[in-house]
């Protein structure tokens, strides 16, 4: 048993490091500007690039576009994508919606998307939770009623996308409100210029812009319809077959972790450098050992996934992991140091470009995905084999 | 990067477990705790018969050829039953320094270790809390061509029945690693005096008196003592490591099977969020600490894997003390009487802890190795 990378992953893996070193200049993506049109540009920019090296939809098939690779060297790359702070959020097309586009989506949306996802083209919103359905995701209210060749949508969505704006929506509907909540759930794949649809947008306390998006009477052909009519829900849990290993955001705190360690070195307190005061030393053990369980979880994740061993409540332990640390991670930053871990970028002494006080506020970011208290309930129950 | 066992691997894991079920169980630990006898002579005759206590061990000594993992998955599995047993500390530990060493003396002791003829701890730490080389004040004066102890050690594990103890002394006044030296000294020498002291678990632990002892053989070079330790040390406590992982597993299995069938309130009590999360977050301490676990395995032959092994001894310390708890919750007042079993895994996990290193130990070891020099 090992962890050991090939000689190849390895170089792959450099590879990556290095690319991202040279493009994830400092103020490259700024948090406050994720709305302009400016930072569309330079993200596109970026994409394009991640495009070009086939990198972006790296375990695509290569007449998508795609990179062809395996699951391994896929980690990899988010591995590393996380680690320089990359902008993740713009990976949601590749990473959640092409594969379910791939999986059971038609073979004219196949062609119409595919190859454009991976070529980092187009903007693809998820558009799911609703405000009464949040953990309760099947409980969702939007309504798709059939009307000659047409669905018309109605209902509003919230918390989704990002700062761009978006060509199309990945929407979870019900089209029957007479089944148990599970059955009358169908998925589609709508034009976002279709009349109808109003988005406002809401500001998170960290990260990039949120919306709402509003449905009135939004007429959409039927062949938006993607999978099978009413079965939206199964289709809505084999979206997580992907790379789910949860590397991406280990390995984003452990890039934190390493510039804290750093500044640890330079920084001082009641006149002795932090990395020689004992408390700090033991707390950054603790979080470098944390850190390191943590990543070995993602990668037993990646070895099941890539050998073809069933994947159960392991990739829900990573997340558990995830959510569980986040806030205690916060918590030992702001001990170790103390006032300079507030500074936002424009602050004069900030750290690491603000991107510490960054994670003082993403530290209560832990309900993305399915909060804690969902994560934990699929390792008691698929798990374990606790009852409900 | 290969997280499976391979076949061979498979093969000794449920061949070790077939084993201990049938010679192992929670009897045979109430059998040597109230007997006081240290560990089980059934049990350590039946391994040696099945060549368990070759494990690692050179062929060339009657061992059976075995690395870091094979020793790690019998560790394992002598935890799951918290069989009562010298293994690690006679075979993974004292096994590994005395095959070290090429003299007849000690290839003897290892032939002896291997037929079950004998037991051997490994008589480190004193009255200091420390387990680093600063802490080792015992006497070794020359005397003709030998030597002769005087001093006191203390938490010697498995030191209450063990039949030689390699004894980590001082040659000289230096400090730190200077003059020290590995000594082995036969139980029944003279001006050696073995005191069993009661602990939490079955009583397994010694003071060992030595006054002006003469030992049988000296390890090694005079004064290359802590350097020879270093390896079988390391090994010792990644065995230990998932010993005590191990019996957590069946503890957590125990909780989850309870949870399961326990009903209160009209309802099973697994099916409460407050027992099934806290049944969930053991899961997942228990599949970190497995981790940092095999981590420490696979790197066990480069030259930084001593940090992988305190970041696994440390965690596992805090987080096995952690499970323990959360289970006892969930058994509340039933796992609280001694007819209980799972009281059996508390309190021995409760003591492996402090062998081979506590937390703090193992914590500073990380400090040094992975924090200070970081940037």
């Amino acid at each position: 048993m090992d962890f050991k990378l090939t000689p190849e992953q390895e170089a792959f893996r450099k590879e990556v490091a290095d690319f991202l070193k040279a493009e994830m200049t400092p103020g490259k993506f700024i948090e406050e500007a994720a709305q302009s049109p400016e930072q569309k540009a330079v993200l596109d920019d970026f994409l394009k690039k991640l495009a070009a090296r086939r990198w972006l939809a790296i375990s695509w098939p290569e007449e998508y576009n795609g990179g062809g690779r395996g699951l391994v060297d896929h980690a990899i790359f988010n591995e590393q994508m996380g680690y320089y702070h990359a902008p993740s959020e713009a990976l949601v097309p590749v990473t959640i919606i092409g594969p379910a586009i791939k999986n059971f989506g038609t073979e004219q949306q196949k062609r119409d998307h595919l190859t454009r996802i991976a070529s980092g083209e187009g903007v693809y919103w998820q558009v799911w939770t609703e405000p009464d359905s949040g953990s309760d995701l099947a409980s969702l209210k939007t309504s798709a009623v059939r009307d000659g060749d047409d669905y018309v949508i109605n209902g509003q969505k919230v918390f989704v996308g990002d700062g761009r704006p978006p060509d199309y929506f990945y929407l979870a509907a019900r089209t029957d409100p007479n089944v148990s909540k599970h059955r009358g759930i169908s998925i589609f794949l709508v034009d976002r210029h279709t009349p109808g649809i109003n988005i406002s947008f809401l500001e998170p306390v960290a990260g990039w812009m949120k919306n709402e998006v509003f449905f009135d009477d939004v007429r959409i052909p039927a062949s938006s319809l993607m999978g099978e009519l009413n079965n939206g829900w199964s289709h809505m849990r084999d979206t997580l077959s992907n790379e789910r290993s949860g590397i991406h955001a280990c390995s984003e705190l452990r890039r934190v972790f390493d510039d804290t360690v750093e500044l640890c070195h330079e920084m001082k307190r009641d006149g002795k450098l932090l990395i020689e005061n004992e408390h700090v030393q033991n707390r950054l053990a603790d979080l470098r050992i944390e850190l390191d369980a943590w990543t070995a979880l993602c990668w037993r994740v990646v070895h099941m996934q890539s050998t073809g061993l069933p994947v159960v409540a392991e990739a829900s332990i990573v997340a558990v992991q995830r959510k569980d640390f986040l806030p205690r991670f916060q918590a030992a930053l702001y001990d170790i140091l103390g006032s300079y871990a507030i500074l936002k970028r424009k602050s004069m002494y900030t750290l690491t470009e603000g991107d510490i006080e960054m994670w003082m506020r993403e530290s209560i970011h832990t309900h993305g995905g399915g909060t804690p208290e969902i994560q934990r309930n699929v390792v008691a129950v698929r798990g374990l084999g606790l009852p409900r | 990067m290969n997280l499976s066992l391979n076949e061979a691997q498979e093969m000794l894991r449920s061949s070790a477990r077939e084993f201990l079920s049938e010679t192992s169980s929670p009897l045979v630990v109430r059998d040597v705790e109230a007997t006081g006898r240290g560990y089980s002579r059934d049990l350590w005759q039946s391994m040696a018969g099945l060549g368990w206590l070759g494990l690692g061990l050179p062929e060339s000594a009657g061992g059976m050829a075995g690395d870091m993992t094979d020793i790690a998955l019998f560790a394992e599995e002598l935890g799951r039953v918290v069989a009562p047993a010298p293994w690690i500390s006679t075979v993974v530990w004292a096994g590994s320094l005395l095959a070290n060493d090429s003299s007849d003396t000690a290839q003897e002791l290892v032939q002896r270790i291997i037929r079950g003829e004998i037991t051997v701890a490994v008589a480190n730490r004193e009255a200091d809390l420390g387990y680093g080389p600063d802490t080792i004040t015992l006497k070794a004066e020359q005397d003709g061509d030998s030597f002769r102890l005087s001093g006191e050690k203390r938490f010697v594990m498995d030191g209450a029945e063990a039949d030689y103890f390699i004894t980590v002394g001082r040659v000289g006044s230096g400090t730190g690693e200077e003059g020290i030296t590995l000594f082995v000294v036969e139980s029944g020498a003279e001006g050696l005096r073995v005191i069993p002291q009661p602990t939490t678990d079955g009583d397994t632990q010694a003071v060992v008196q030595y006054d002006n002892v003469r030992p049988v053989a000296v390890l090694g070079e005079v004064g290359q003592g802590w350097a020879l330790l270093e390896e079988p040390t390391r090994k010792a406590t990644i065995a230990l490591t998932a010993w005590m992982l191990g019996g957590a597993e069946t503890a957590a299995d125990m909780s989850v099977a309870y949870a399961k069938m326990r009903v209160q309130f009209g309802r099973a009590i697994g099916s409460f969020q407050a027992i099934s999360h806290k049944l969930a977050d053991v899961r997942w301490r228990l599949d970190a600490i497995r981790m940092l676990v095999v981590k420490a395995v696979s790197t066990f032959d480069d030259a930084d894997n001593d940090a992988d092994v305190s970041a696994a001894k440390a965690y596992g310390n805090q987080w096995i003390g952690w499970v323990m708890h959360r289970c006892h919750e969930v058994f509340a007042g039933a796992g609280f009487m001694k007819i209980h079993d799972l009281q059996l895994y508390f309190r021995r996990l409760l003591v492996a802890a402090s062998w081979l290193g506590d937390e703090q130990y193992h914590r500073r070891n990380v400090v040094n190795r992975r924090i200070r020099n970081a940037a």
